[in-house]
């Protein structure tokens, strides 16, 4: 039969290859790369034996300076060393000039771009282009460290990142040249190391505090299935806080002047180091030094605690909400977990301990956990693990459209497991009305002014028909990516209009591209060579999957149907190893159509295992 | 060809759910569907895989809802509703009045939380009996008690609506953004 042919070793790949696939925690302050050796996921150290990536980078005239080396330089060169970079991701010029916690770097907005750029010395760049920098650096570590090419990456963020935050990561790394698997939360990321590691199940409270973000997410553990029941948080609240409110007291307490770049810098590092110091210590003696002059003061435990209190009680805040979206109460929250840099603070494990009424667990360093859970989500993405678990993630913010008078209509609440699509019809208000204007919302609160603006598109061509005639269907999708596209259609004529929501202020396809293509020295040479790449290791990847497939499931299909897959499959194999993509691509395509049926029958099957394996009694 | 959200968990079409049975259903199923088990395969088993995944979460989050399940069941039995009908129900009326002031007063309340739990309770009593009659209702499933249950449902929805005002009320008191 010509299906025994097809599986003869040399000519398909090898079976159950092991691909190399990491995890990124792209944090405020360092980010990290792990992955899974052996078995067992663990963060990739650089050639100096260090973990952690400061997540600075200078421009120079003559290069790009990435880690400990540009935050060193941060206070002597401030306006080309970008720091805490992920606080302008997604974010627009407005929001953050209107936010004096951000330094002052100088940004501006390009004619027909929203997205701000940083002037530097090297030319304009954008927080997409910066957090690419480090990303390229975590990879090439990774490649090195693992010796080979990296098949894909998870990389985190916070929970509560809205859409355009997270589209930006994923412009990110599209730029370092990273294939994204998954963007997955960076506390879902925290629970699943905590709980592959220690096996523990039940109701885990994760608590997030990292440099400049905060989020909490409830998590239901119950064999293998990670359950995120609620998650809450702030974008703009986290160790930097801390620092900030130092520096204020500082300024105060010493009168110092503060206009220049330079200056302010150095009190960030003064605070960020006295609060480090108060990890261990009662007390600590600031010494700031302009010109010849030096100043002395004293920072204690008390006075830290004071000056914190108000931001802690913040996270214990969102905490509440957290459990009351989950409709649980503090009894019956098993575990919490404490990641983040900031959760070494004292005064935060007391808080949360007294808040929660047990110790909160901090076995895995907290700075690293968030990249070993993703290391592990990455590892079963990339089919390295067959029984692999599951994780099931919400949306953190409601997703909604405007309508009359600037009101929010919500289409996906808060909380809701994804992926998700959710349709709602709208109608005309005017007889005659041919056009209608779809603006995209994401946030809670009942007024367009008080939510986050994702995107604007115009659904046109409806025939006149009297105000209220019209039926247009406005459908909203969620990927596992927790990212959205949104469409519309008008029923009675089905003229449809769809988008990918890239928000307002994101950069466009056309940029990532041109970008893309300036990164790379031979540029046209180089996409010709990696799109066949691409190809070629995509048709590996379906041919081994189908192998499997009828390995296991072959019964499901008639012998002229299996027959009619496996020629196909011949064809696909024979141009397989050819120098074009564009018949590699067009084969896979034509196989991926021969096993659709075949898919759908698998698929009905187990569904069917997965029900019929419970009988009532099983139940409690 | 598409299954209806009983038929995928396998449950008995009515309106009283066992929970926890439907939560582990739930789970069962997407083990088996969830994209994430196919990011290996090809585009159209992932896109496949996607859909199943988001036809499991909407079904789990219809039936696990009171007011959703309820508005499922009359769809189900093709159960007509002209928009949103106003109550002819003058005694509802009233209640819904009478909620609304008990709403409105808790915010002015010296000590406001307890009056508001006070109300919260009441409102989930209320709801919990309707969805008591909700059950025999859609199990006689006659044009006449089909006709009730669409407007208890009405009045369900109702409910749990200001209910969610309380929470957000209550969010608002706590201080929680």
């Amino acid at each position: 039969m010509a299906l025994l042919q097809i599986s003869e070793p040399g000519m398909s790949s090898v079976p159950h290859q092991h691909r190399l696939a990491i995890g990124i925690d792209l944090g405020t302050t360092n980010s990290l790369v792990a992955s899974v050796r052996s078995g067992k996921a663990e963060t990739l150290a650089d050639m100096h034996g260090q973990h952690l990536l400061p997540s600075v980078v200078r421009y120079t005239q003559e290069q790009c300076i990435v880690g400990q080396e540009a935050k060193q330089s941060a206070s002597i060169d401030p306006l080309n060393t970008i720091v805490s970079v992920k606080r302008y991701m997604g974010r627009s010029l407005e929001e953050i000039n209107n936010n004096s916690e951000y330094i002052s770097y100088k940004l501006y907005e390009k004619e027909n771009s929203n997205v701000p750029r940083f002037i530097t010395v090297t030319g304009d760049k954008t927080a997409i282009e910066i957090s690419s920098e480090i990303l390229k650096v975590l990879k090439q570590r990774a490649e090195s460290t693992l010796g080979g090419d990296i098949s894909g990456a998870v990389i985190t963020v916070p929970a509560y990142f809205d859409d355009a935050q997270r589209q930006a990561t994923k412009d990110a790394a599209a730029l370092a040249g990273l294939k994204v698997l998954r963007l997955l939360n960076e506390p879902t990321a925290a629970a699943l190391a905590y709980g592959l590691d220690t096996g523990d199940e039940g109701i885990q409270v994760i608590y997030d505090l990292g440099g400049g973000t905060f989020d909490v997410s409830i998590l239901h553990l119950h064999k293998g299935i990670f359950e995120v029941m609620s998650t809450a948080g702030n974008t703009a609240l986290g160790g930097d806080d801390f620092d900030q409110t130092i520096a204020m007291w500082l300024i105060e307490q010493l009168q110092i002047e503060t206009q220049d770049a330079g200056i302010q810098r150095q009190i960030m590092n003064l605070a960020c180091q006295a609060k480090q110091a108060l990890s261990n210590k009662d007390s600590t003696e600031i010494t700031f030094a302009l010109d010849d002059k030096e100043m002395s003061i004293c920072l204690t435990k008390e006075i830290f605690n004071t000056l914190i209190s108000p931001l802690v009680d913040k996270t214990l805040l969102a905490c509440r909400r957290a459990l009351r979206d989950a409709k649980l109460k503090v009894d019956d929250v098993d575990n919490i977990v404490m990641v983040g840099g900031s959760t070494r603070v004292p005064l935060v494990r007391e808080k949360i301990a007294d808040f929660f009424n047990t110790q909160p667990l901090v076995d895995i360093d907290p700075d690293k956990v968030v990249a070993i859970g993703a290391a592990q989500q990455a590892d079963v993405l990339i089919g390295n693990q067959s029984d692999g678990m599951l994780l099931l993630d919400v949306i953190p913010l409601s997703l909604g459209l405007e309508t009359m008078g600037g009101l929010v209509e919500k289409i996906i609440p808060r909380n809701t497991t994804i992926p998700v699509a959710k349709a709602q019809d709208f109608t005309t208000f005017k007889d005659g009305q041919t056009a209608l204007a779809v603006h995209v919302m994401q946030g809670e609160r009942e007024l367009v002014l008080d939510c986050r603006s994702l995107a604007r598109f115009e659904l046109r061509g409806i025939p006149p028909m009297t105000a209220g005639a019209a039926r247009i269907r406005v459908t909203f999708e969620v990927d596992t990516d927790g990212l959205l596209s949104v469409s519309a259609q008008e029923n009675t004529t089905g003229i449809s209009s769809c988008i990918q929501v890239k928000p307002s202020y994101g950069l466009s396809d056309n940029e990532i591209e041109t970008m893309l293509r300036d990164s790379m020295e031979h540029a046209q040479d180089d996409i010709i060579a990696r799109k066949l790449r691409e190809q070629q290791v995509e048709a590996d990847r379906v041919i081994e999957a189908l192998e499997m497939a009828l390995e296991e499931d072959g019964n499901l299909l008639s012998a002229k149907e299996k027959e009619e897959i496996s020629r196909v499959l011949i064809e696909l194999l024979a141009v397989k190893n050819d120098n074009e993509a564009e018949p590699i691509k067009y084969h896979i395509e034509k196989l991926d159509h021969a096993t659709q049926v075949f898919a759908q029958r698998r698929m009905d099957k187990s569904i069917n295992q997965a029900l019929s394996g419970h009988s009532v009694i099983d139940f409690e | 060809m598409d299954k209806d959200y009983f038929q995928l968990f396998n449950l008995q079409v009515g309106y009283a759910i066992e929970m926890q049975q439907l939560k582990q259903l739930f789970r069962e199923l997407q083990k088996v569907v969830h994209p994430d088990h196919f990011s290996h395969t090809s585009e159209a088993q992932r896109r496949m895989a996607m859909q199943k995944a988001t036809q499991i979460n909407d079904a789990y989050q219809t039936l696990s809802d009171p007011v959703k399940r309820a508005y499922y069941l009359l769809s189900y039995y093709g159960v007509v509703r002209e928009g949103e009908r106003t109550h002819q129900d003058t005694q509802f009326l009233m209640e819904q009045m009478e909620l609304r002031e008990a709403l409105d007063a808790a915010r002015c309340a010296e000590d406001p939380l307890p009056v508001l739990q006070d109300l919260q309770t009441q409102v989930r009593e209320r709801m919990q009996y309707l969805m008591q009659g909700l059950e025999q209702l859609f199990t006689e499933h006659s044009v006449e008690s089909l006709q009730k249950a669409a407007d208890d449902s009405d009045k369900l929805r109702f409910l749990q609506r200001l209910d969610e005002e309380c929470q957000a009320l209550e969010d608002e008191l706590l201080g929680i953004i």
